[in-house]
């Protein structure tokens, strides 16, 4: 059985963005108001001159044990096959309680003005049609096609590293094996899929 | 044949790669690529978004006979970009589907004022008539008209533009990334290596540098060049990064060291370097024996000693000192790449010193090197530390760890605020690379693959006799060829029926022979242009003004600097026409009298194009891979249009110009055109038989692989380096042919115009005008820098709502004005404030919110350029800061570039 998994590389992020406009032209999503499946946080940390300066991408962490799932009263949160966590656009009733239970702020509401502005921008044949709450599916259409989610394709600094982690030969299992990739806050217990090389 | 040796190449590369992936990655990559050729909902094209032209591939939604696209990602066929793609090319078809893409032709409203923005929709018959018209009535002589060709002009189309302006007698290019982007920095660069560096003659290889020097430049790797930034990636962790910038930019962001300097004294950091790589030995003595002209003669006035061929004018010999033999030897003149080989052909062993005292032809001589190290012997570590802010250790450090490791590789640059010493900061950065014999080998500076086919050509045809003065112009390779136009066409009153060169040269000449500062090399620069609306230029004892003015995709308001001029050099009544030929409104296009709408790459055929940037050597063919607005043209086809209406020989000229069969192309053109079909198309048909029959394949193969992978690669990178590099087996194309340390070029202007430092044959120090190399900043005064991020497309990004809505996820950082929050407090600016800069040189003022950020010098402020559009109908509108606002142009002297940082700020707090 596959189980998906990420692994970002912050020491060869440079911050520009790709990842984030391939996201939000392959899932159509609502960049006029500011939201969107992935971004890329600037972290400055000391005084100048020894001040020092990292891009740390973020997505969802397709937890093992998603709060975001366990909460969501109609079962629009849910796994799918490789341990993915999707919502269900017409299934989700808009209620918001995944987002309070989601402790890496990965989701935010896709609301019926941004699905009207949607067909303007995107055209009629917009992939979003009902409000929801969305985020990041880790592009598992694209993987059905045999391809990377368009997130690591596109990446210029070579990034974001995808893979089945219970592939011991893939790259993302054996940087997360040798330790070398580790989660964000895994004291909150939730299981992260995605990892980051410091 | 082709397909089989490409195959077998392509399968190496693969190999490689495929070796560092698991099982998983493995699979993915495989589906990935047979995807990639079998779809048939998806089409190659080339990004236009930067100058970089990486290969995409444009997903489209195709249904009744309309191709809209959906999605643009990288085209893995690509050798550069390698199937990746930055914010900017994937942001691509938001230009095409903004709701205020211009698509019929415009005429201004009767009775309006220019910069209002009131347009009526009109028919290209009308329009054309309505510039013809104008023209006639105002009895506008073709003198009088200028063409501004905008970026994706330089890059793309400056033979078909060049060929445009001589065959319709105008002798006005304003080629604006020449003056105010890349010639203000890399002439420096081409008076080493010969390379007319514009955007794709260099790749710095990145991918294989063990020691990598950037100073400032963000835009080549971090803002971003998608194939320049993946090669670096690939690379961090096996290379020293060390970058030199006031502000901790992206790159700096992944540096082992960033070295904080003070703005405007980059050179005295270089020039320092070079005081220690040659007083300590820290370089190739054997490559830069065999390949610069470090050991050449100079006499004791400081002049090269050498022979002149009388008919051309270009050097015959040049005289080293053979170690060997104790004695002066003669080794070849122009167009030569080893210093090894006398020209008798016996073997030299080329000294860099010769015996204190030579005599030679009764003259007191030394080599080139002598002469460098006697210029640098004052620019000790611990002066340039008191200039740069930089410890004379950490200067000493870089100096030693540059000379000591190889490959190193300094950053040959992009853009930065401009200074009187930027280009001999270049100069002294092509050094350097020269000195550590980084030039055409791995983990140096690669020329493109082009470029050496070029070179290998032109020797052809020289061996067979040839003469060079009826080599066509376009295929000379490097900065003779620009020499070559300007000295020909634009710098010769002569050349033309009118017997008027171009006004930016009048002005330059006007401006020598009255003892004032005039420029040097005036390539393609706006000099002039503002002075002559003024009354302020003559030609032969009357005023020379310019009338008429068409913008090609260009937009001098906001990238040109000197806004305020500009406005009014385009409203000024005594301009009678301005034509615009462009996509989108801008705050330029706002003053045109007339509009034409040009197509977005994606939807525009093209000319067949080389691999621009890639190391490897092919052509690239861009067809339209959507369906254009009905009522739009191609600009090609706009300017076919234009010329035919005035009679002129365009397409023969072109044909001319690049070496083709002038008779045929013009024939194809014209018939093409006649039938109400694309001129463009046709050429581009012509130049696909040509490339097959050079290239040995069919037609049919070669179309059926342009149109799948929008490129074919005919050489791979190393073997086109074993065969080709330069200087190790060609020339580089200097007058030389050897990288110059001393500039024959340079040496030419003192012959024209005297001496001064900017051109200073071997390299000299030319302090700041600002308070940097000594001096004091008032409380509330500033250096002042500004950079790109890698959002920013020229203008093109405050036409796309997507790149907007991107910058502002970084918000002021992209936005605003950066300040350091240790002077912020002393000026009680506390963040989000809104500020006025006011240009201490010039007096000029802009406003702007503060970003407080611990990521530049407290003693400077920094912005990104490319933000404070006006034109309402943008989206971008009103969002950040102009600098065009801030800064008027002041040019320097060597290419008339604008000193777009040479000047301080103060802040006030509104």
């Amino acid at each position: 059985m596959k189980r998906y998994g990420m692994v970002l590389n912050v020491k060869t992020c440079l911050g520009c963005q790709a990842c984030v406009a391939a996201c939000t032209q392959q899932h159509d999503t609502p960049f006029w108001s500011g939201n969107y499946r992935t971004h890329v946080e600037n972290v400055v940390i000391g005084e100048f001159p020894d001040v020092s300066r990292e891009f740390v991408p973020r997505l969802c962490m397709h937890c093992e044990d998603a709060p975001c799932v366990s909460v969501c009263p109609t079962g629009a949160s849910h796994y799918i096959e490789g341990g993915i966590v999707v919502v269900d656009q017409e299934t989700c009733m808009g209620c918001k309680a995944c987002m309070l239970a989601c402790p890496y702020d990965a989701r935010y509401v896709y609301d019926a003005g941004d699905i009207s502005r949607a067909r303007i921008v995107y055209g009629p044949d917009v992939q979003q049609t009902s409000a929801h709450v969305d985020k990041c599916d880790f592009c598992y259409e694209r993987l059905e096609e045999g391809l990377e989610p368009a997130c690591v394709a596109t990446c210029p600094g070579e990034a974001r590293i995808f893979g089945d982690l219970n592939d011991q030969a893939s790259r993302v299992a054996q940087l997360v094996s040798s330790g070398e990739a580790v989660p964000l806050a895994p004291e909150l217990g939730t299981k992260p899929k995605v990892f980051y090389i410091r | 044949m082709l397909t089989r040796r490409e195959f077998i190449e392509a399968s190496a590369v693969t190999g490689a790669s495929l070796a560092v992936l698991g099982p998983l990655e493995f699979a993915l990559a495989k589906t990935s690529a047979d995807d990639a050729t079998q779809s048939d909902t998806s089409y190659p094209n080339i990004c236009t978004m930067c100058a970089s032209g990486c290969g995409i591939k444009v997903q489209v939604d195709e249904r009744g006979g309309l191709r809209r696209a959906v999605k643009i990602d990288g085209n893995g066929a690509d050798p550069f970009n390698q199937g990746r793609l930055c914010p900017r090319g994937q942001s691509g078809l938001r230009l095409a589907y903004s709701p205020e893409r211009i698509t019929r032709p415009l005429i201004r409203v009767a009775g309006s004022k220019r910069g209002e923005w009131r347009f009526r929709a009109a028919s290209w018959e009308e329009a054309y008539a309505y510039i013809e018209r104008r023209e006639r009535e105002l009895d506008i002589q073709p003198y009088e008209k200028a063409i501004a060709a905008g970026w994706v002009i330089c890059a793309y189309y400056r033979p078909e533009v060049v060929a445009f302006a001589v065959s319709s007698e105008i002798p006005n290019i304003y080629g604006t990334p020449m003056q105010p982007c890349v010639t203000g920095e890399h002439f420096g660069i081409d008076t080493v290596t010969g390379n007319f560096n514009i955007h794709d003659e260099v790749q710095a290889d990145y991918g294989n540098a063990r020691y990598f020097l950037a100073i400032g430049s963000n835009a080549s790797v971090a803002a971003i060049s998608t194939g320049r930034a993946l090669d670096l990636a690939r690379n961090l962790e096996k290379t020293k990064v060390v970058v030199l910038d006031p502000r901790l930019s992206e790159l700096a962001a992944h540096a082992d060291t960033w070295i904080p300097i003070k703005p405007g004294t980059d050179l005295a950091f270089t020039l320092a370097m070079l005081h220690e790589m040659l007083g300590h030995g820290y370089y190739d003595a054997q490559f830069v024996a065999a390949h610069t002209n470090a050991p050449f003669l100079l006499d004791e006035q400081g002049q090269p000693v050498m022979k002149t061929d009388p008919a051309s004018h270009m050097p015959s010999a040049f005289y080293v000192y053979d170690a060997t033999r104790g004695q002066v030897v003669e080794t070849g003149g122009v167009f030569h790449n080893d210093n090894t080989v006398a020209v008798d052909g016996s073997t030299v062993a080329p000294a860099l010193a010769v015996p204190q005292g030579l005599l030679f032809q009764g003259k007191r001589v030394q080599t080139v090197l002598q002469a460098l190290q006697q210029k640098v012997a004052t620019f000790t570590p611990e002066w340039a530390a008191a200039i740069t802010d930089v410890s004379a250790a950490t200067i000493r450090e870089v100096a030693h760890d540059f000379g000591t490791t190889r490959p190193a590789l300094v950053e040959p640059g992009w853009h930065d605020g401009r200074y009187r010493n930027s280009i001999m900061l270049r100069r002294s950065v092509a050094m350097l690379q020269a000195l550590v014999g980084g030039i055409d080998r791995r983990g140096g500076w690669i020329f493109a693959g082009e470029y050496h086919e070029m070179m290998a050509d032109m020797l052809a045809y020289l061996r067979k006799g040839g003469d060079l003065q009826k080599y066509p112009g376009m295929l000379v390779p490097g900065i003779m060829s620009p020499q070559g136009v300007l000295a020909t066409y634009f710098d010769n009153p002569q050349a033309w029926n009118h017997k008027h060169p171009g006004i930016s040269y009048a002005w330059s000449e006007q401006q020598f022979s009255e003892g004032k500062q005039g420029v040097a090399f005036p390539l393609f620069p706006n000099l002039g242009y503002l002075e002559g609306s003024k009354g302020q230029v003559q030609w032969q004892g009357k005023p020379y003004r310019l009338r008429s003015f068409y913008m090609y995709q260009a937009n001098p308001i906001r990238n040109a600097m000197s806004s305020t001029a500009w406005q009014e050099f385009l409203a000024d009544p005594g301009m009678g026409l301005v034509v615009a030929i462009d996509i989108m409104p801008n705050d330029s296009n706002a003053y045109a009298d007339v509009i034409l709408p040009d197509q977005v790459y994606l939807e525009r055929q093209d000319l067949l194009f080389d691999l621009g940037h890639s190391h490897q050597r092919g052509i690239r063919l861009r067809e339209p891979s959507v369906t254009p607005p009905k009522g739009t043209k191609p600009a090609l086809d706009i300017l076919s249009d234009l010329a035919a209406m005035r009679g002129v020989p365009f397409w023969q000229t072109v044909a001319e110009f690049n070496g083709w069969d002038p008779a045929a192309v013009a024939e194809t053109a014209e018939s093409a055109r006649r039938s109400g079909g694309s001129a463009v198309a046709a050429v581009a048909e012509y130049q696909i038989r040509e490339a097959a029959r050079a290239e040995g394949v069919s037609v049919a193969q070669l179309k059926r692989r342009l149109r799948r992978d929008g490129l074919v690669v005919f050489d791979q990178a190393e073997p086109l380096l074993a065969r080709w590099a330069m200087p190790d087996h060609l020339p580089v194309p200097t007058p030389s042919g050897r990288l110059e340390l001393f500039s024959l070029i340079t040496a030419g202007f003192i012959q024209e115009h005297g001496y001064r430092p900017e051109w200073d044959p071997l390299i000299a120090w030319i302090p700041p005008e600002t308070p940097a190399a000594g001096g004091h900043l008032a409380a509330d005064e500033f250096f002042f820098a500004y950079g790109k991020a890698p959002v920013q497309s020229h203008t093109a990004t405050a036409n796309n709502d997507l790149l907007m809505a991107l910058s502002h996820n970084y918000g002021d950082q992209y936005l605003g004005i950066w300040v350091n929050p240790a002077s912020a407090r002393r000026l009680r600016i506390g963040s989000g404030d809104r500020l006025e800069l006011r240009n201490t040189a010039t007096g000029d003022t802009v406003q702007g919110t503060a970003f407080l950020t611990e990521m530049v010098r407290p003693d400077t402020v920094y912005m990104m350029s490319n933000f404070g559009v006006h034109n309402r109908l943008l989206v971008g509108a009103g969002q950040g800061t102009a600098l065009s606002q801030l800064v008027t142009a002041r040019p320097e002297s060597v290419v008339g570039a604008p000193r777009s940082g040479e000047f301080t700020v103060r802040l006030r707090k509104l």
